[in-house]
């Protein structure tokens, strides 16, 4: 399966370095690490249910009481809610773009490497498929499908790769014009061979880019989709539900909308810090 | 006399350009390469040389003309059929950094043919194998880890090697193999080259534009121009008798090692002008060649 069949592997640690070298992309990786493990762990830690309601409790302020960062407008805990929204926020955008990346990277590795007919006629798909705004896309397939995770992971990792195709499809095409992959062919290399041993290993770098900001727009655009009432449906918590919520309450309580908007900017900059770290540290001539 | 290992009728293949324009970059070439042989295929850039390479290794496909190749009919072949030829037709390219894949260990490189076909047994053979052909071009089989980058041109160029000997190629096509190397290293590897052709009686079709280095290695030359061969023969017949103004021209241009001759010697300029129509080869003395 692996282009490593000859001996030891890379070292992880070598990779881990270097990639750790870089500040931003520590403090990317350090802050996202923090998330995930606050939103997993920090649920059943705390002594509230997300979904339990108090109506003696409405929209206590944060730092105030035995509810660190406040109630909502039905008296449940705050710091709770964020927290088990972040998971499915979380969940759904890495899943999402897991989805995006393996078929925007098909589909891209595939054309730019058959570039006749079989590439053309998979990139006017491609582009078929941008001339939908993609916010419409997803508000149209999220009306059809009844509202939950899995369709919500789903709609939006089938609506964001085309992104990942095209540029896929650029670098794959740009690769093919150089020698090596010539070299490879003159060798009786099978097609498949050169995709996944010669190719694939040179757009890592650009798929790592791609799977950040990925990861980050699902966020968003599961923020959009909830927030328009379509997603993650109440009462489960999710960062968009959160939001729409709290617009409501905004003048009087903006702490309600402050935290889930602080949430989603953290995630989506932690993970942009994670993808630029990580590019840099995957190119075997970065040795700074 | 035993048949040649190439023999190649009419080669031809254009290009269309995007305003659909056509360009003929190999127009009815022919040639043969025997057993052992070297033809050495010089010509300025764009005159087809490197196409001609391609053609003969089915990286692309000609419009026109016969490819034959150790007794078999190269030309159509597809699929399975062009991938069991591949080992016995190999490349070495003109630039090494490119030609290696800068996320493969060099090891792997070379390794892939020999794992493409089947040709070790398992990966401690395999590892032995690439190992045997680091030593025999001259690399330190402890780099096998590596990564392109950590190598010079020269040695890149020795990994390139490595690779088109791993699968006991009959005839090598060297894309000007040393133009982008230093000039003390190009010497090394020319010898490399000679060294690999007595050992295992290689043929090479040897394509350069450095008119020294073709003469110091090629058996036979053929000199093109626009998609044609003007003229060919055995080496020391092209470059003492050189019978085609082109050739002349291209000769006088060479650098002359003695600065008095060179201070004195004249250089020939060649306007070129289109082919007669009815321009063919004729054999001016016994395996000499000139267009006219």
């Amino acid at each position: 399966m692996s282009a490593t069949i000859l001996q030891p592997a890379l070292p992880g640690t070598g990779l881990l370095a270097r990639f750790l070298r870089r500040r931003m992309a520590a403090a990317g990786a350090a802050l996202v690490l923090l998330l995930v493990l606050a939103c997993l762990l920090g649920p059943a830690l705390l002594p509230f249910d997300p979904l339990r309601i108090n109506m003696r409790a409405r929209f206590l302020l944060p730092f105030s009481g035995p509810h660190w960062l406040g109630t909502d407008e039905l008296g449940r805990d705050l710091l709770a809610r964020v927290l088990s929204a972040g998971r499915y926020s979380l969940a759904i955008g890495c899943l999402a773009m897991l989805l995006s990346l393996l078929v925007g990277g098909t589909v891209g590795l595939v054309a730019g490497f058959y570039q006749g007919r079989i590439g053309a006629v998979l990139m006017r798909f491609v582009d078929g498929m941008l001339c939908f705004p993609s916010i419409f896309l997803l508000l149209t397939l999220a009306a059809l499908t009844s509202p939950g995770i899995a369709t919500t992971t789903l709609i939006i990792g089938l609506t964001a790769w085309m992104g990942v195709a095209r540029l896929i499809q650029a670098e794959v095409r740009a690769l093919c014009e150089r020698d090596f992959v010539t070299a490879a062919r003159a060798l009786g290399l099978r097609d498949s061979r050169i995709l996944l041993d010669e190719l694939l290993p040179n757009i890592a770098a650009p798929l790592c880019v791609a799977a950040t900001l990925i990861v980050a727009r699902a966020i968003l655009l599961e923020s959009y989709v909830s927030y328009l009432g379509y997603g993650i449906q109440p009462p489960v918590a999710s960062w968009g539900n959160m939001l729409q919520k709290a617009q409501q309450y905004f003048v009087s309580s903006p702490w309600l909308a402050i935290l889930p908007g602080l949430m989603i900017t953290l995630a989506v900059t932690g993970f942009n810090a994670i993808g630029d770290g990580l590019r840099d540290a995957l190119d075997p001539r970065g040795t700074r | 006399m035993s048949p040649p290992l190439l023999e190649v009728d009419d080669l031809a293949r254009s290009y269309r350009g995007g305003d659909g324009h056509v360009v003929h970059a190999v127009d009815g070439v022919s040639f043969r390469i025997g057993a052992g042989e070297t033809l050495g295929l010089v010509g300025e850039s764009g005159s087809g040389k490197s196409t001609i390479g391609r053609l003969v290794l089915r990286l692309e496909q000609a419009d026109r003309g016969r490819i034959r190749f150790d007794g078999q009919e190269i030309g159509a072949l597809r699929g399975e059929a062009l991938r069991q030829l591949r080992p016995r037709l190999q490349m070495v390219f003109q630039d090494p950094f490119a030609s290696l894949n800068p996320r493969r260990r060099v090891g792997d490189s070379v390794a892939a043919g020999l794992r493409a076909h089947g040709l070790a047994p398992d990966a401690a053979a395999l590892r032995e194998q690439v190992a045997a052909l680091f030593r025999r071009v001259g690399l330190d089989p402890g780099h096998l880890d590596r990564h392109p980058h950590e190598f010079s041109g020269g040695q890149r160029q020795r990994i390139g090697i490595a690779r088109a000997l791993a699968l006991k190629p009959r005839l090598i096509v060297a894309d000007e193999p040393i133009t982008a190397l230093d000039v003390s290293i190009q010497a090394q590897i020319i010898n490399l080259f000679l060294e690999l052709q007595q050992d295992s009686g290689l043929s090479y079709l040897f394509i350069a534009h450095d008119l020294g280095m073709v003469r110091h290695l090629s058996h036979r030359v053929a000199v093109m121009l626009r998609g044609r061969i003007v003229e060919t023969g055995p080496t020391a017949a092209v470059f003492e008798d050189a019978r085609h103004p082109y050739t002349r021209a291209l000769l006088s241009a060479m650098p002359l090692p003695d600065p008095d001759l060179e201070a004195a010697r004249q250089r020939l300029t060649y306007t070129a002008a289109p082919f007669a129509p009815d321009a063919a080869l004729r054999e001016v003395t016994p395996g000499h060649w000139v267009l006219g």
